[in-house]
């Protein structure tokens, strides 16, 4: 697990040390730098001028992994972006092996289609849990388009009923691309997920996160991923822990981008909680923790 | 320097200015009924806790800073003023919210010291109520971290800008008539007031009316006003508590 990142001179980033935990959540207004934090994980991320705070010199990201520091670039970890486009994951795809998503998720079906049968079956049965209008999720060739195929997905009261993934909502598609990333049969040890929260209901992405942080902790079999996740979304703070959360923002001085944890430590803390009854989404829309526009 | 404000106790704090001097500054966070008291001429805010600049300075501000300022001997240019905190559903509070216990609480509730102020003051009008301010101190009697200073201006915030006449003489063209005893006045009456005479005033920006008969009225009239003498009170008790 990566339990710290070491940043200097990158993009807006120009001197941020970060701690990871198993399951993070970046949570910032648009362009403070949630993006540019999570790019600093590749192992194939560039260093040079193109990269660099206002383009000048070059950067420098190190980061510290099972109480190893190591320079990104000769870091061994597979990392993996989700930013899932909702139209790109309903396209059919040519029929091949996939074995890892791909950045916006167009290959769904194909990887869907590579797990075995078991891995269909358990991303199925969790998928029809939370979504339960739908009893079954299959791929079937396209008929217009020899060679491809498709995900369709059975009617939980009219078996004889199966929909095309245009039929399907934009949050049952994301919630199936993003329950799949625990089978998937090439597993990565970091993913990183922009915007879990699009298109699903609040209960939902209570249970994605349950679901993330469970796979981040252990909890659902041998397979580890440490889980980073970026968002603008109040109501998934809800369903994070206090010290899970970063709050990203920009320096009114210098443009520079802070990045700050929930003060738990404070005297003043449980006190805070207690006057917003528990609500940390709550508390960060009121500017008290940091990570917000100006407005 | 410090020597000086040694008995202003938690207020003096030392920050590092750009200059490579230190200096004292005192953080205040002002909440005001509508954005004609809180808010100058640039209305796009910092983000909480960022530092507010002169632009975005409303009468409020310039009131709270000239009276620290005469009652403590701490300079008017180390008063700061931050950006105030917003509703849990990150809305800026109208004057409303400021009446509401749960509302005012959770403004008044930084869960760290890094960015909580030395200071709030809430400005909440009269209106022609009694009983506003002690209600709205018993609310946050317990457990509220922050110092905090409870206005209410009678019958409203106007009558302050207006209850020198000197001051408004230097600012408003034609200069209007001096209205009667100020605290006497009925609700709006003295909002109605500032209204008139800024229509009626050549080239005058409300905004800019408004911030200069604050910065312009004598400390001393504005003491013959029961409400302002309290503000005054409590904001030296607060501030050497």
């Amino acid at each position: 697990m990566i339990s710290r990142a070491i940043i200097r001179n990158f993009r807006c980033l120009a001197s941020v040390d970060v701690d990871f935990e198993p399951l993070t959540i970046l949570v910032g207004p648009n362009a403070s730098g949630k993006s540019s934090l999570i790019s600093t994980l590749r192992p194939d991320i560039a260093l040079d001028g193109t990269n660099a705070w206002r383009n000048k010199g070059s950067a420098v990201i190190e980061v510290i992994s099972e109480g190893r520091r190591t320079p990104i670039r000769s870091a061994s970890h597979a990392f993996q972006l989700l930013h899932l486009d909702v139209e790109k994951i309903r396209y059919p795809n040519v029929v091949q092996e996939a074995r890892r998503l791909d950045e916006t998720g167009t290959n769904l079906t194909n990887v869907f289609a590579t797990l075995t049968r078991e891995e269909q079956n358990a991303l199925v049965a969790h998928f029809t849990k939370l979504v339960p209008m739908y009893r079954d999720v299959a791929t079937r060739p396209s008929p217009q388009n020899p060679g491809n195929h498709r995900l369709v997905f059975q009617d939980r009261w009219s078996p004889e009923l199966w929909y095309e993934p245009t039929q399907v909502s934009d949050g049952s598609m994301l919630m199936l691309a993003l329950l799949l990333v625990e089978h998937q049969p090439q597993p990565v040890d970091v993913i990183a997920i922009e915007e879990p929260e699009r298109g699903l209901h609040p209960y939902l992405l209570g249970k994605l996160i349950e679901s993330l942080r469970d796979l981040a902790l252990g909890r659902l079999g041998p397979k580890t991923i440490q889980v980073i996740l970026a968002t603008h979304s109040a109501e998934l703070l809800e369903f994070a822990l206090p010290h899970e959360v970063r709050f990203v923002s920009r320096r009114e001085s210098d443009g520079t981008t802070q990045v700050e944890r929930a003060p738990t430590e404070s005297a003043d803390w449980a006190k805070s909680v207690r006057e917003y009854e528990g609500s940390l989404g709550g508390l960060w829309l009121s500017g008290a923790l940091g990570g917000v526009p100006g407005g | 320097m410090k020597d000086r404000w040694a008995g202003f106790g938690f207020l003096v704090r030392l920050a590092a200015f750009p200059a490579d001097s230190r200096q004292v500054s005192v953080r205040v966070v002002v909440y005001a009924e509508g954005p004609a008291d809180s808010v100058g001429e640039q209305s796009w805010l910092p983000p909480p806790g960022e530092a507010l600049e002169e632009s975005h300075l409303g009468p409020a501000h310039h009131l709270v800073r000239r009276a620290i300022a005469h009652g403590t001997g701490v300079p008017q240019n180390a008063v700061r003023f931050l950006s105030p905190l917003r509703l849990r559903t990150g809305r800026h509070p109208r004057g409303s919210d400021l009446l509401v216990e749960r509302s005012l609480r959770r403004l008044l509730t930084w869960p760290g010291p890094e960015r909580r102020p030395d200071l709030a003051v809430v400005f909440v009008d009269d209106d022609g109520t009694s009983g506003r301010k002690q209600l709205l101190e018993s609310y946050i009697e317990e457990g509220i971290s922050v110092r905090v200073v409870v206005a209410v201006p009678a019958p409203e915030f106007e009558g302050w800008l207006i209850a020198d006449h000197g001051a408004v003489a230097k600012v408003l063209e034609p200069i209007p008539a001096q209205p009667p005893a100020i605290e006497a006045l009925q609700p709006g009456q003295a909002k109605q007031f500032l209204a008139e005479w800024i229509s009626q005033s050549r080239n005058a920006v409300p905004s800019e009316v408004r911030s200069s008969l604050a910065n312009l009225s004598s400390l001393s009239v504005l003491d013959g006003l029961g409400a302002f003498q309290a503000f005054r009170r409590d904001l030296l008790r607060a501030l050497t508590g």
